[in-house]
């Protein structure tokens, strides 16, 4: 599902230059469940977000189901996003003016799809966010915004999700609910890339790795 | 931020209220305040028309400043819609007083005629404006 | 799309609300130069064109005032020999000729300043028929006046000058020219009046015989109205003649230097406004990185983002420019009379085509400053790596 290559990034600031990856090499089939742990600052969330083509790496290649990232264009990509991958991220990153079912249709409605309301009731209902599908970004609390956002990500049946600490916000009984649910979808096939601080959430991956100053390194699991 | 649109209208409706009460004496003064008036057959001085237009708005000013403060005051949503009510009615009689219930002098050139009248028919459009606003407007005030 | 846009504005209604005032303001400076512009350029010409006669013959002491009765009102007595009529009558390229009596009226009934008493022959005149608003199919009988558009009085009401009384008979469609408050009657009455005056008015009203004041004359061939008027000039002596040039062209000075100034005022309005709102805009992107990297990651393209901004800037203009181009035409139309008094410009309002036309461009102006003024910031955060508008500076 997943083949990067030599993967480096430099971040230039004056004279100073700062690699948080530092040539990775990182396969992923399909069908599994990664989790990817790591001191801050180690460049988890820049691999994350080079494996989604949020940004190209400086070197090194990104294959998506075959497909190279880097071979693409920009307008190729964005639909190979909205096609196959859904995004969680550390921050909710939900537009302030849209309700909590708006936000969640938000990339149907970027695809132009005809509107999913529906399936987005099913997903709400699922997370527990029925009886907040009206109220806007402001009324919810830290746990709920975060449940929007895997709402979101889940309402276009990705086959790939990026989640970036999706669990950081929440109580420990919500966290389960949230693992449950990503292991619901692996289990149904969908292909998981973790970031997490939290060891304990092994439990439900398939593989973990050790991110470490700009390496890659796997773990006993 | 809600609560905030209220607070400028009735800021709005304060000036508006102001504006209408001094057009006529100071803006663009009616004919006695150069002097000028009608003389009765007895020799005594009586205001023209638009005088006595210019005295009307000055109190149809008033309660227009005063919707205003009774809209810091109270700012529920029906509160807000009662004034909406009120200020529109005030805000067609401010329009109807230099047309149709007093009038101005018949003289066209006079500055009653084409500066005084015709301000207070845009001031009185406005209040129009802004008390319809606080009729229709949804979400309103959160207490 | 449409929708999410609609959303953002309101999202932020104080900001947005100084934006489309901004807007509104340059709209009402570029509409209302046009207005004023247009308007007073049609007044003159329907004015000039309603006169109904190609040329008018004034003495040559009493030209300025002569113009000045014609475009602003304002009320003059004068007089030259009626012989003058027979002497243009014979120039070449003369149709016809009709005379004109000006006479200055103390304070009338009607109104406290005087208005400018205009005594015709009804047999003769050829002017006044294109100007009547009502056609009554009747000539004017002893004591009928015709009134212009400002005057005050409905048709039948009795007015006093020189203490005789006259009646309204017909009033005539506004101008916006001198004619608007002048009133028109028969010699006859107006001598009838004059004789009249010593016993019935506050002061008599000396009117000689075999005076005008002004000779109008109809060209045969329209295309020699210049040249015909320099014949008579040249053949008559002590006269003076009026063309609809000379009246554009002592307008146009006055007209010139207000539209110049409104102009100027829309320039500067828009170089004032256009930094300010490019800062905005630049601003407003700027918060909203982090949402736009987002999008982007939701499968927003470029071009999508580049809408978005681009489009919440335009619809904006939009809306303030139809707030901008409503409001000042009711200010306009409020204080037209204001206006033409205070500029000494002939104002009506121009015509439905030239509003739509002048409403059209202020719109598309003001569209084209919102575009520009959102343009770098649509491109600039449209090109942006998702990941890196989401990291907001932040490595």
């Amino acid at each position: 599902m997943i083949e990067a290559r030599g993967l480096m990034k430099i971040y230039r600031n004056g004279q100073e230059e700062i690699h948080p990856l530092d040539g990775i090499d990182f396969t992923c089939e399909k069908g599994e469940f990664v989790l990817v742990t790591g001191r801050s600052g180690s460049g988890k969330t820049t691999f994350l977000n080079v494996l989604g083509g949020l940004t190209l790496p400086t070197a090194g290649s990104v294959k998506i189901a075959g497909r190279d990232l880097l071979a693409l264009t920009d307008h190729e990509r964005c639909v190979l996003r909205s096609e196959m991958m859904g995004f969680v991220f550390q921050f909710p990153g939900l537009m302030a003016p849209l309700t909590v079912i708006e936000n969640v249709l938000l990339p149907a409605t970027l695809m132009g799809k005809v509107k999913k309301e529906v399936e987005a009731r099913e997903i709400l209902d699922q997370l527990g966010l029925l009886p907040k599908v009206d109220a806007y970004p402001n009324q919810l609390s830290g746990g709920e915004l975060k449940r929007t956002a895997i709402a979101r990500c889940l309402i276009n049946n990705p086959s790939l999700i990026f989640a970036d600490e999706p669990t950081a916000d929440l109580d420990s009984r919500t966290e389960r609910e949230v693992m449950e649910l990503f292991h619901g979808l692996h289990e149904k096939g969908t292909t998981i890339v973790m970031i997490t601080h939290t060891p304990e959430l092994s439990s439900f991956a398939t593989r973990v790795l050790v991110m470490d100053e700009g390496k890659l390194v796997e773990s006993s699991h | 931020m809600r609560t905030t649109i209220n607070y400028v209208l009735a800021v709005v409706l304060i000036i508006l209220g102001i504006l209408i009460a001094v057009t006529g004496w100071y803006i663009f003064p009616v004919c006695e305040m150069e002097g000028k008036f009608i003389e009765t057959k007895a020799g005594k001085l009586m205001p023209m028309p638009c005088g006595y237009t210019a005295r009307a708005e000055t109190g149809l000013g008033a309660l227009v400043a005063l919707a205003g403060i009774g809209l810091f005051a109270f700012r529920s949503a029906d509160s807000r819609r009662a004034f909406g009510v009120m200020t529109t009615g005030l805000g067609v009689v401010v329009i109807l007083i230099p047309t149709l219930l007093i009038g101005m002098c018949s003289a066209p050139d006079h500055i009653c005629r084409i500066a005084t009248a015709p301000a207070l028919i845009l001031l009185g459009g406005i209040t129009v404006i802004v008390g319809l606003y606080l009729i229709v407007a949804r979400n309103t005030a959160i207490e | 799309m449409l929708g999410i846009i609609g959303k953002n504005i309101r999202h932020r209604p104080f900001r947005n609300g100084i934006l489309i005032l901004a807007f509104a303001f340059i709209a009402a400076s570029i509409f209302s130069g046009q207005y004023l512009l247009h308007g007073a350029s049609e007044s003159i010409e329907i004015g000039v064109s309603r006169m109904g006669a190609d040329l008018i013959v004034v003495p040559e002491r009493y030209r300025m005032e002569a113009m000045n009765i014609i475009l602003r009102g304002e009320p003059s007595t004068f007089f030259f020999d009626a012989s003058v009529m027979d002497q243009v009558a014979l120039v070449e390229g003369v149709e016809k000729v009709a005379p004109n009596l000006y006479i200055a009226s103390l304070d009338a009934s009607c109104c406290d300043v005087p208005v400018q008493l205009i005594a015709i022959e009804p047999e003769r005149d050829f002017t006044l028929k294109p100007w009547l608003a009502q056609s009554q199919n009747r000539p004017l009988e002893k004591d009928d006046i015709i009134v212009g558009s400002r005057i005050v009085g409905d048709i039948g009401t009795p007015l006093q000058f020189y203490g005789h009384t006259f009646n309204i008979a017909q009033r005539m469609e506004p101008a916006g020219m001198g004619v608007d408050c002048s009133i028109f009657m028969n010699f006859d009455d107006a001598f009838v009046m004059a004789d009249e005056s010593p016993e019935k008015a506050v002061q008599a009203l000396l009117l000689p015989e075999e005076k005008v004041s002004a000779v109008l004359v109809k060209v045969k061939d329209v295309r020699e109205t210049e040249t015909v008027a320099a014949r008579i000039e040249a053949s008559v002596p002590k006269v003076r003649v009026l063309t609809p040039s000379n009246l554009l062209g002592r307008i146009s000075s006055q007209l010139t230097s207000t539209t110049n100034f409104l102009d100027l005022a829309a320039f500067f309005a828009t170089l004032i406004s256009l930094p300010l709102i490019a800062l905005v805009s630049i601003m407003a992107a700027n918060e909203r990185r982090r949402e736009i990297g987002v999008l982007r990651a939701l499968g927003a393209t470029r071009g999508i983002i580049f809408r978005l901004i681009l489009g919440e800037s335009v619809i904006i203009a939009v809306i303030g420019a139809v707030i901008g181009v409503v409001f000042s035409w009711c200010v306009l139309i409020l204080f037209q009379n204001y206006i033409s008094v205070v500029v000494q410009i002939p104002l009506i309002m121009p015509n439905l085509t030239t509003l739509a036309w002048a409403a059209g461009t202020t719109l598309a102006l003001t569209i084209g400053i919102g575009g520009i003024a959102a343009l770098y910031p649509a491109i600039h955060y449209s090109r942006m790596e998702p990941y890196d508008a989401m990291r907001s500076g932040d490595l």
